[in-house]
Parts: C-alpha cells; sequence; structure tokens
C-alpha cells in the first residue's frame, strides 16, 4: 500500500478541499472560481473595493451554507459578523468590508447598500438585522428601497417564512411598487417580487394578478427603463399565473419571453454586467425545467435541465436539480451519475446527494456502493437523519451489520431533543 | 428534492453525532467503548488498560498497535476536533472515561512512578497512539538500568515513540539500540527479550533497515530465547512462539525460500490456532495474533503465487475482523490480483463505508476498478476523505485531461504540486499502518 498512496504530511489538511475552492469567496471576497454564486460574491468584494454600485444578484445564498462551511472545519464563517474574522485570516477585500462596517454610522447610503448586499450574498444575515433598521420608509427614495428590501430578506433567511415575516415583505414591496417616487425598474422588481410571494405562499390569485396588472402598467409606461435583465425576470415571474390556473401553453410563451430576453442580456453585456446577465440564465432554466416537467414535456424539461447543468457546471445544486428529474423518470442509472457529479462538488448539497446516490444504488441492486455512499453522507452532515435510517436498514446482513445498533443509536441521538415537536424517522 | 430528513438548528448542536470512526476506534479517544465489537486494532488500548492492574510478571502481550500517523486521520475528521490532542490531559474533562482520568492522573507524575508504573503507562499511550506526548516523556537517567533492569523496557518505547514521530536516521537508530539493549540484558524476562529479537528480525527484513545479514543474527538470538517457553504449560507462550514464527518466517522469505516459508508460516498458524477465547482478554490476545498472522499469510501465498490459498487467507481475516476497514481494501487487492475487479470493488467500497483512515485509500483503489465516469466521482471522494492525499489529485487530473474537463484537470493537478511543493518522496506519508 505504501508505494501506491502518497499523502502529503500537510496539517489542516481540510484546507485543500475542492470545496473550499468552489466556495472560497465566501470567506475572502475575492476567489473568482466555483459556481456563479460564488462568483458573485467576488464580483460584489470587487465592487466595494473599486466604489461601484452592487448589481441585484438574484440566487439568494442558501440558508444553510455558512453553517455548512463551518460544519466542515473552516474557522469561524459561522459568525455573525465578519469582523469576528481574526485580523490576520482577512483577505484585503475582507478587510476593506471590515472597516466600512467600522463607519457605518457615518458612512453615505450608496455604502449601506454596498455594504448591506455584501453581507447579504455572504450570509450574515444577521449582520443586516443588526445594521439596517426595521422602520425604513422605502417609498422615499430607491436607497431606503433597497435596504428595506435587503432588511425583508435577512428577516426571511433568520425566522423563516413565517406569516410576520410575509407580511412585513409585503408591506415593503407594496410600498415600493406603488411609490411614484421611485424608478420603474425599482418598483417593477417590487411588483414582481410581490407575485413571487404570493405564488410561494398563499397562491392567491387575486393578488398575483392585482400586481400583475401593476407590473404591467409599469412596463408598458417606461419600456425604455426596463433592461433585459429584468424585462426576463418579470417574465418569469408573470408565468406564475398561467401556471396555476393550468394554462401551460401561455407559460411556455412568457418563459419564451423570459428566454429571449436573457439571451439579449447575455449578448448584450459588457464586461461587468456578464456574470448579472448569465446568473439570471440560472433561474430561468430552473423555472423552464419545472415548468415543462409540470407540463409534461419531458424531453423538453431535461433540455433545461442539462443546460443549467451547460450554464453551472460547477453548482452542485443544478446536478440535483437533473439526478431528481431523472430519478422521477425512473432512470436510475443517469440519476445516480448526477448525485454523483453533485456529490462531487460538495457543499451545501453534499450529504443529499451523496444520500440519493445510496437510494439508488439500493434500486439498482448495489449494496456495497449505498453503503459506501453513506458513509459519505453520514461523514458530510452529521445532522442528517435520513442516511442513518437508510444505512440502518441496509445493515441487516453483510459483513458490517454488527454496526446497524450504531446506526440506530445514533438516529436516536439526532432525534431525542425533537421528541414530542414531530416525528421523524421510522 | 426527494425526502431528506435533518436536525434543524439549533437542535442539531445539542448532542453531536460522532462519526462512525469513534465507535470503530472509540478506545483511542478516550479509552471507552469497550463492550461493543471493536476492529481488533482498538482492542491494543484494552490490554494496555488491563495491565495497569497486572502485576509485572503477568503482564499480558499487546501484539498490534496503530501508528502515530493512524490516530492522527482519525481526528482530522471536524467532528473529532476535541480529539486533536497531543498530551492525553488536553481532552476536556466532560470527555474523559474514568480509565482516561487514570491514565492522565499517572501521566500528570509520571517522573515519580515505579519502573513498573511507567512501563504500563507507557504501554497505555502507545495503545492510544498518542505517541508524540510518549516522545517527550524523560527515559530517565541510564544509572536507573543496573538497578531495575525494566527500565530498558521504557527506554525502549519512549526511543520507538520518537523513531516514529520524528523520523530522521538517528532517532531509529536509537530505537534500534534500545532493542539491542533489551535482548543483551540477562537480567530481563526471555519474552521480553524474545518480543525484542523478533522486532530486530522485522525491522532489519523491511526496506529503511533492510539487513539480511542481522536478520540471522537475531532470529538465531530469538531461537535461543524460545528454549524458555512451555507453550504446553502456559498459552500465554503459545502466543510467543507463534509471534516468533511469523516474524522469523521473514529469513526463508528474503532467502526466497518458498517452502520453508511457507512452514514455519504453517507452524505459526497452527500455535495461533490452539489459542483460547474463554475471558475479553483471552480473545483480544488471540484475534491480535491471528490479525497479523492472516495478513502475512495472504501476503506470502500472493508471493509463493497462491491466489487461492491467498483469497482464502484475506477472506478469513474479512470475517475474523469485519470492522477493520484495512482488511477489506486486503481482500480486494486479493481480487484484483485474481483478475476479479467486480468482487473487488465491493471490497474497496465496504471499506469505504467504515470511514477513515482508510476511506480514502479505498475509495482511490475503488477508482481503478470502475468505469471512468464512476471513477471521477470515486476519486473526488478519496480527495473528501483526506485532502492532503496526493495520488487521488494525480489520477484526478490525468482522468479530468482524458474526459476534456480542463476545469477540475487543472485544479487538481495544481492542489497536488501545492500538496507536494518542498516536499520529497521521502517527507511523504501514506496510509497508516499499525
Amino acid at each position: 500500500m505504501r508505494a501506491e498512496f502518497l499523502r502529503a504530511p500537510v496539517t489542516r489538511s481540510r484546507w485543500h478541499s475542492r470545496d473550499l475552492h468552489l466556495l472560497r469567496a465566501y470567506l475572502d471576497l475575492t476567489s473568482d472560481a466555483g459556481p456563479l454564486h460564488a462568483r458573485s460574491v467576488a464580483d460584489l468584494g470587487r465592487r466595494l473595493v473599486a466604489g461601484e454600485q452592487a448589481p441585484t444578484y438574484q440566487i439568494n445564498t442558501p440558508s444553510t451554507l455558512r453553517a455548512s462551511l463551518a460544519a466542515a472545519g473552516w474557522g469561524k464563517v459561522a459568525c455573525g459578523d465578519p469582523r469576528e474574522v481574526p485580523p490576520d485570516e482577512r483577505s484585503p477585500r475582507w478587510e476593506h468590508l471590515c472597516a466600512m462596517l467600522d463607519r457605518w454610522p457615518a458612512s453615505p447610503t450608496g455604502e449601506r447598500i454596498a455594504v448591506a448586499a455584501t453581507l447579504s450574498k455572504l450570509g450574515f444575515w444577521a449582520a443586516v438585522g443588526r445594521l439596517v433598521p426595521p422602520d425604513l420608509t422605502p417609498e422615499r427614495s430607491p436607497h431606503d428601497a433597497r435596504l428595506a428590501i435587503l432588511r425583508c430578506n435577512a428577516d426571511f433567511k433568520l425566522s423563516g417564512p413565517t406569516p410576520a415575516t410575509h407580511a412585513a415583505a409585503r408591506k415593503t414591496f407594496t410600498a415600493v411598487a406603488t411609490s411614484q417616487a421611485l424608478p420603474v425598474a425599482t418598483r417593477l422588481t417590487a411588483a414582481v417580487n410581490l407575485i413571487v410571494d404570493h405564488a410561494k405562499s398563499d397562491r392567491s390569485m387575486t393578488e398575483m394578478d392585482r400586481w400583475k396588472d401593476v407590473a404591467d402598467g409599469l412596463v408598458a409606461a417606461a419600456p425604455g427603463e426596463v433592461r433585459p435583465v429584468l424585462l426576463s425576470y418579470y417574465w418569469r415571474g408573470v408565468s406564475f399565473l398561467p401556471f396555476f390556473g393550468g394554462d401551460h401553453p401561455s407559460v411556455r410563451r412568457m418563459l419564451d419571453e423570459a428566454e429571449d430576453s436573457s439571451l439579449a442580456a447575455v449578448e448584450q453585456a459588457g464586461p461587468d454586467e456578464v456574470l448579472l446577465a448569465r446568473e439570471n440564465r440560472h433561474p430561468l432554466l430552473e423555472t423552464r425545467g419545472r415548468a415543462a416537467t409540470a407540463a409534461g414535456e419531458f424531453d423538453e424539461a431535461e433540455h433545461y435541465y442539462r443546460a443549467l447543468v451547460q450554464l453551472d457546471p460547477e453548482d452542485p445544486k443544478v446536478h440535483v436539480r437533473l439526478a431528481d428529474y431523472l430519478l422521477r423518470r425512473e432512470r436510475t442509472a443517469e440519476a445516480r451519475e448526477s448525485y454523483q457529479d453533485a456529490a462531487a462538488l460538495g457543499l451545501p448539497y453534499t450529504s443529499y446527494a451523496h444520500t440519493q446516490a445510496a437510494r439508488c444504488s439500493l434500486r439498482l441492486g448495489d449494496q456495497e456502493r449505498a453503503l459506501a455512499a453513506l458513509g459519505e453522507a453520514i461523514a458530510a452532515d452529521p445532522a442528517a437523519v435520513t442516511p442513518l435510517v437508510l444505512l440502518r436498514d441496509a445493515l441487516s446482513d453483510g459483513p458490517l451489520q454488527r454496526l446497524r445498533p450504531w446506526a440506530d443509536r445514533q438516529i436516536q441521538t439526532l432525534v431525542e431533543p425533537l421528541k414530542g415537536r414531530r416525528a421523524l424517522a421510522d | 428534492m426527494e425526502t431528506f430528513l435533518r436536525i434543524p438548528e439549533p437542535f442539531a448542536g445539542a448532542r453531536p453525532a460522532r462519526p462512525i470512526e469513534f465507535r470503530l476506534w472509540r478506545p483511542l479517544f478516550d479509552l471507552g467503548g469497550f463492550d461493543e465489537a471493536l476492529p481488533t486494532r482498538s482492542t491494543a488500548a484494552a490490554l494496555a488498560l488491563r495491565n495497569l492492574d497486572l502485576p509485572e510478571d503477568a503482564q499480558l502481550p499487546v501484539q498490534i498497535r496503530p501508528g502515530p500517523a493512524f490516530r492522527d486521520r482519525l481526528v482530522e475528521s471536524p467532528l473529532l476536533a476535541e480529539y486533536a490532542l497531543t498530551d492525553p490531559a488536553e481532552l476536556p474533562e466532560s470527555l474523559r472515561t474514568e480509565a482516561w482520568s487514570r491514565m492522565c492522573r499517572l501521566g500528570a507524575r509520571f517522573d515519580d512512578l515505579s519502573v513498573p508504573d511507567r512501563v504500563r503507562l507507557t504501554g497505555l499511550l502507545a495503545g492510544v497512539g498518542l505517541y508524540r506526548h510518549l516522545a517527550t516523556l524523560s527515559p530517565g537517567p541510564a544509572e536507573e538500568v543496573p538497578k531495575n533492569p525494566r527500565t530498558l523496557l521504557v527506554r525502549a518505547r519512549i526511543a520507538h515513540a520518537r523513531s516514529v514521530t520524528e523520523r530522521t536516521a538517528a532517532s531509529s537508530g536509537a530505537s534500534v539500540e534500545a532493542l539491542r539493549d533489551i535482548l543483551a540484558c540477562a537480567d530481563l524476562p526471555a519474552t521480553a527479550r524474545l518480543g525484542a529479537a523478533t522486532t530486530l528480525v522485522v525491522l532489519h527484513a523491511q526496506s529503511r533497515l533492510r539487513d539480511p545479514a542481522a536478520v540471522d543474527r537475531y532470529r538465531n538470538a530469538a531461537h535461543e530465547l524460545t528454549r524458555h517457553l512451555s507453550p504446553d504449560d502456559d498459552w500465554l507462550d503459545l502466543v510467543h512462539l507463534s509471534t516468533y514464527w511469523r516474524a522469523v518466517s521473514f529469513q526463508p522469505f528474503l532467502a526466497e525460500d518458498r517452502r520453508r516459508t511457507q512452514e514455519e508460516l504453517d507452524l505459526a498458524e497452527s500455535l495461533a490456532r490452539r489459542l483460547p477465547g474463554d475471558t475479553p482478554e483471552q480473545r483480544w490476545i488471540r484475534d491480535q495474533n491471528l490479525h497479523p498472522l492472516l495478513e502475512t499469510r495472504t501476503k506470502a501465498a500472493l508471493w509463493a503465487g497462491d491466489a487461492d490459498g491467498a483469497l482464502a487467507f484475506a477472506t478469513e481475516l474479512r470475517d475474523h475482523d469485519p470492522l477493520d476497514g484495512k482488511v477489506h481494501v486486503q481482500l480486494g487487492d486479493v481480487h484484483v490480483r485474481r483478475g476479479e475487479p467486480r468482487a473487488a470493488l465491493a471490497c474497496y467500497l465496504t471499506a469505504a463505508a467504515l470511514g477513515s483512515p482508510y476511506r480514502s485509500l479505498a475509495w482511490c483503489k475503488a477508482a481503478g476498478v470502475m468505469e471512468p465516469a464512476d471513477a471521477e466521482h470515486a476519486l473526488m471522494c478519496a480527495h473528501r476523505g483526506d485532502p492532503a492525499a496526493v495520488t487521488p489529485l494525480l489520477r484526478l487530473e490525468r482522468l479530468a485531461r482524458h474526459r476534456s474537463d480542463g476545469r477540475l484537470a487543472e485544479w487538481a493537478g495544481r492542489s497536488a504540486r501545492d500538496l507536494r511543493m518542498g516536499r520529497s518522496e521521502e517527507g511523504e506519508l501514506c496510509v497508516p499502518n499499525s
């Protein structure tokens, strides 16, 4: 074994991991690698130092990302404030952010927006909640509108989608969407956000119709102010209405419009806008995949999920989307391959992707491969219950069956604090 | 997304789940977990712990111990960060078992301990893999030796710890010297001297210190000492004699004498199979004897071209010690040699499921018997299992280039070069061994 397997005698070997390579921007605001969402973090870091305006990237940082990074052993990344990172571990951009935070009380509004947008993208939502007051008057100025929206997003991330957070978000978006003092682009974004918010919560057609009318009016009134990325976002948002009505041809027509705009955005983008334009295509292709699946257009759905993989190949989520689709189509071996691709890219989908790959292996009668994948899933997320349940059930025979009681105990250890709250496992 | 349950914060942190490595190798972490089925190498700590309460002349032999790199690999998991320690006293009180606390109490007054207690404690520290701490202990003044020859055992353990942690020619030489001192000391028990002689045979049969003349010399010395053994009267002498035959079989092996190698290993095996297993201690000692013997028999059979014999021994070892990832890797290797990639893959994947420290190696070997698309995934798992492992990165780079995945190839190649930068082949460690 010695000659054929070399290892470097380094300490803190986890700092050499590929997960970290792909997500390092979340730790240094600098590394221009990995999925589009990580590259957009680096872009915000660059703009922060250059004093440029922060663009509105659409991919929301996964709620568990910073916790996942911390759980994987990468320093104090789960901290509530970037300044908790020791000075000697800060990159120059990180240091710059810390300096801006120090002077927050005296900083101009434009700078505050850049800082809050960066904090939000980094996943420091508690810091956003601390800095941005809840009682802004968003209808007064574009700056206040942007800050208020960032604050709403932080509240969602911190408290989850509760009636209170939905109510607060709707109040803010309504104030912005209906304010004559604000630019059309800002108002249109808020109107579309209201459609999406209702679509994802109460599915009130009345409310969605109301905000679609507002959005339509804004687009018609000032078409010159609506840039292609925003127009694409508009079409994607309003497609929720026919979607809930089961009108798939209309959904498709609207999403075609969204796609045309997104492609135009990419084509017309200057060097500083390419990332924003490409990032817009990410949620659009996801939506197209889902819409085509709902319409029973499976070849088309697969086309979009594969296009998504092509667009953002280092984002594990896109491989998960494709794999979930393939698994639902009972194309188990192909699904396993995609889950494996996702698992290889790592956080924050490592455990889920390995678990799903294991499910596929179990269906394919590949017991050892399932066990190995479950081992990876458990190692990747100590709070995950599902891989333990699958492992326990898979250990009914074979050389490792003596580990079955351990798996059972692990499950009990995890669910113990939740006893009486909800039924888990079994 | 399909159904996937995980415990939400803040509940997940209430009682942190430990990884599978903690279950399997728990004796190394806190000297607990002896009431469960364990890999045989975990039981070294159990025997060393039992020796704390046994008289000087009734100490139980500890035959295999995890090496220093073994423990290092285990504690690299962020879930086991509290156990990444040098001194046992660094373990937080809340995580200590009574046995661990006892070890700490003894360690706190090491220099004042009696010689027998120093022998016991150094054995226990080695049993839990705390070689770096062991290496810092004082071997005591040389004048102590004539007064109490057992001091030589303490000195040899400390010298060995320094050898495996410092990895220099000087420390290695000092370790060999310490073993020679034991062998030369007529006032020590014959079994202690025999242990030193057989260890010297093994050391001089292997790469760095390879010296066939020294193998002959120490084999003869060991042979003389076996005259003091009474295997028909004392079951522990069966252990010593079995170990002796296993070690000295290196001599015919080096002489490429297949028949004699087999005969001597047959002798070792026949003695090993006579060992009793009525008490936990007897079972631990029996298993610790059988494990390396079956490993040696597997290798010897492969060397002799006996693929069926190798498969039988490796399979028996797997059945004998199924919770040790290494035995599954070894069985996989035998299947590869027999041209049975599917069977090999199943073994490597089982080893991977058992976690560190063989997780990365097992995935890497699995990649070698997989289709390219799966191999890339397996190599990424090997990388994740041990991000300091160079071999998976080099293979990933090659595979990614072949598949025209420039980004992956570039990252893997650069990472491998970063890891190796400024380091010689000599300085690189491989998978931990006993």
